[in-house]
């Protein structure tokens, strides 16, 4: 594979571009070309679909895709792109796994494929949900790490410290990410798992200073730091710096890109080509250890309705069948903590990205955008699924899915906010109030009548 | 061909987002007698319509809209360039209203706020689009050159939210905060955040804007 200096003199060196003839003559013209060319076609009625001829060619799209069009960077406003043989290359090369975590908490996250009965990598936590106070965010971290099965952490973002609101690119900025690590890491060691992984370095760290400050308060070679794209495939100096840094100190790189279904890349077609070609991106210039997808609507925020989930079953089948690349999918629901909604939609992503061959990560509830609307309860319900849908059939999964869907796609427009996490739990104890756990409760055995078996 | 083919041509033109065409049919409608206002009015402003229409219903998506506008833009630059400047001026007050719009300092996420944008230019609006990471002083200079009506902010994340609340702190020492009605957007604003930061209105996506832009200035 080529090395990121030879990446980043192609920012330097590549062909000029306005970022606007970019987002429109580019991404947008090849994308409807290559769906139109190899014949891509959304099927309402099944979200999730077995016809692996239809993955490979997403494939095929993307690989045109991501050759014709490259990665842009608006600094230098000009395109980073690489050959169908330096892509090839790329892929030969690209990691298949990596090791995550410390002690006993140490695993490898791998590659898996459509229907394996490999179990999935679970990451639990809140996707960077924005939490009011250290001692909320304290306590909620504590009860991640305490879910049985859990690989790793997504951790919450700090919108204050000692009390003062976090303003991206200022000294609070830093303190934030500095704290964010020093809680976390005490969290995770309340809840016994001193070793247990932080994947999302650095949840509060917006800027590249803050993220590589931060990192040098607790974060560890063994955890792993997302690095987002901006929609689409761009890549400007404040990401790449991070990509030079982690390159540097030997940290794990997850590729983070959220496709907008609705934006550039236009409808489910366009936008599973674009998540698929956002591997190969992931492997080239974010030089990851895996792709962490999030495919989103432009209007709902959330990745769970019908076209969305369809857009990525068929991205991850796509990526799954034709590289070695992990795949570790991130779910952002419509609907908030403690409400069924929130469980339909948990069960339904998770079924979607297990059997078409991705590791989950869940979950942004209620968008990720509601301060402290998040809870443990969620992920540990999406951790069980995960793990009962394991070499799941994908004709049945899509039965399954079908099923849930008509419970709660029809509200995805006005979702119920649900609780915060201390309406939810006790923030002393960390322990779920009753009618949540209840609701837990029910709603597994709501999944066993689907035919689940939870163990 | 008729006037009025090559007038139906360029709706067709604007509503297959085909920049070309439109420019092409409207040079040629130029060479008729017919007044540009009227093609504007009767064939133009339809064809965003049905644009906004199909966008609605997610037949059509940014893209689309984007293009479609450049190609209306194109054929409104052509069509009044022979137009006396009393007249064109009579079209600029035919617009609702000026909007400055931005995505706030220290956040580059400009999706949300290009369709925000685009939606008010092709609803009647004169939008001056500052792109992102926007100084709260580039807002109100901005503002005030072009005698802006509306100003409409744009932040993703909730560290750079703040930074709304900042563009209206400015107004606030320069005297300026009652010249303009600011209106708020975001995945993580809320009308709660609007009252707080003593906004006119927020809107929680690209279409309650445009309703939102009409009602704050009384339209």
């Amino acid at each position: 594979m080529i090395s990121f200096l030879e990446v980043i003199d192609r920012a330097f060196t590549g062909p000029i571009c306005s970022e606007k003839d970019f987002n429109l003559n580019d991404v947008t013209r090849m994308v409807r070309e290559v769906v139109r060319e190899y014949g891509i076609k959304y099927d309402p009625d099944i979200p999730i679909p077995s016809d692996d001829s239809l993955a490979d060619d997403v494939f095929r799209a993307a690989v045109k895709f991501y050759t014709e069009v490259g990665t842009y960077c608006p600094d230098t406003e000009r395109v980073m792109r690489f050959d169908e043989d330096e892509i090839k290359k790329a892929l030969r090369d690209a990691h298949d796994g990596a090791t995550l975590g410390e002690g006993k908490d140490a695993k490898r996250l791998v590659a898996r494929k459509p229907e394996s009965k490999e179990p999935p990598w679970c990451s639990v936590g809140a996707c960077g949900a924005p939490v009011s106070t250290e001692e909320i965010f304290t306590s909620i971290v504590r009860g991640y790490g305490s879910i049985p099965r859990a690989d790793s952490l997504t951790s919450p973002g700090l919108t204050t410290v000692n009390g003062m609101k976090i303003v991206s690119g200022s000294p609070i900025e830093i303190y934030g990410a500095i704290r964010t690590v020093v809680l976390a890491r005490e969290a995770l060691r309340r809840a016994g798992r001193p070793g247990f992984p932080i994947v999302n370095g650095l949840a509060t760290a917006i800027t590249d200073a803050a993220t590589i400050a931060g990192s040098h308060f607790g974060m560890r070679p063994s955890d792993g730091w997302e690095i987002g794209s901006i929609a689409e495939m761009k890549l400007d100096f404040d990401r790449l710096n991070k990509v030079a840094y982690l390159t540097s100190m030997g940290g794990n790189i997850l590729g983070e890109n959220g496709p907008i279904l609705g934006g550039y890349c236009g409808g489910p077609e366009g936008t599973a080509v674009v998540t698929a070609a956002y591997a190969l991106q992931d492997i080239i210039v974010h030089r990851g250890i895996c792709q962490h997808p999030f495919p989103i609507h432009y209007k709902y925020g959330c990745s769970t309705g019908g076209n969305l989930l369809w857009t990525l079953s068929v991205a991850s089948q796509a990526i799954s069948r034709n590289t070695h690349f992990p795949l570790l999918n991130c779910c952002y629901t419509a609907a908030g903590p403690m409400t069924e909604m929130c469980f339909y939609e948990t069960a339904a992503w998770v079924t979607t990205s297990v059997v078409s061959g991705a590791s989950v990560e869940v979950e942004g509830s209620a968008k990720a955008t509601h301060i402290d609307h998040l809870s443990p309860m969620e992920p540990r319900f999406g951790v069980d699924v995960a793990h009962a849908v394991v070499g799941m059939r994908r004709e049945d999964a899509n039965e399954l899915v079908k099923s849930l869907l008509l419970k709660y796609e029809d509200r995805i427009d006005d979702p119920p906010l649900g609780k915060r996490f201390q309406e939810c739990f006790n923030i002393e104890t960390g322990r779920p109030s009753v009618e949540h756990s209840r609701l837990y409760s029910r709603m597994r055995e709501e999944m066993e009548d689907y035919g689940l078996t939870f163990e | 061909m008729s006037v009025e083919a090559l007038c139906e041509r360029l709706k067709e033109a604007v509503i297959n987002c085909d920049a070309e065409s439109a420019k092409e049919t409207a040079e040629e409608i130029l060479k008729s007698d017919i007044n540009p206002i009227d093609v504007i009015e009767r064939y133009l402003a339809p064809a965003m319509k049905t644009v906004g229409d199909r966008f609605e219903r997610m037949e059509y998506y940014l893209s689309d809209l984007m293009l479609a506008a450049d190609a209306m833009r194109t054929a409104t630059e052509i069509l009044t360039s022979r137009l006396a400047k009393g007249l064109r001026e009579e079209m600029t007050l035919k617009r609702l209203g000026t909007v400055v719009i931005g995505t706030v300092k220290g956040d580059i996420h400009d999706i949300g706020k290009n369709l925000v944008a685009t939606l008010l230019e092709v609803n009647g609006f004169e939008v001056h689009d500052l792109g992102k990471d926007v100084l709260p002083t580039k807002f109100i200079d901005k503002a005030e050159e072009v005698k802006a009506d509306i100003v409409a902010l744009s932040a993703l994340m909730t560290n750079t939210v703040p930074n709304q609340a900042e563009v209206i702190a400015f107004m606030r020492e320069r005297g300026l905060r009652d010249k303009y009605k600011i209106i708020v957007g975001g995945a993580v604003t809320s009308q709660r955040w609007s009252d707080e930061i003593g906004a006119d209105g927020w809107a929680p996506d690209a279409y309650s804007a445009v309703t939102l832009a009409k009602r704050v200035i009384g339209k």
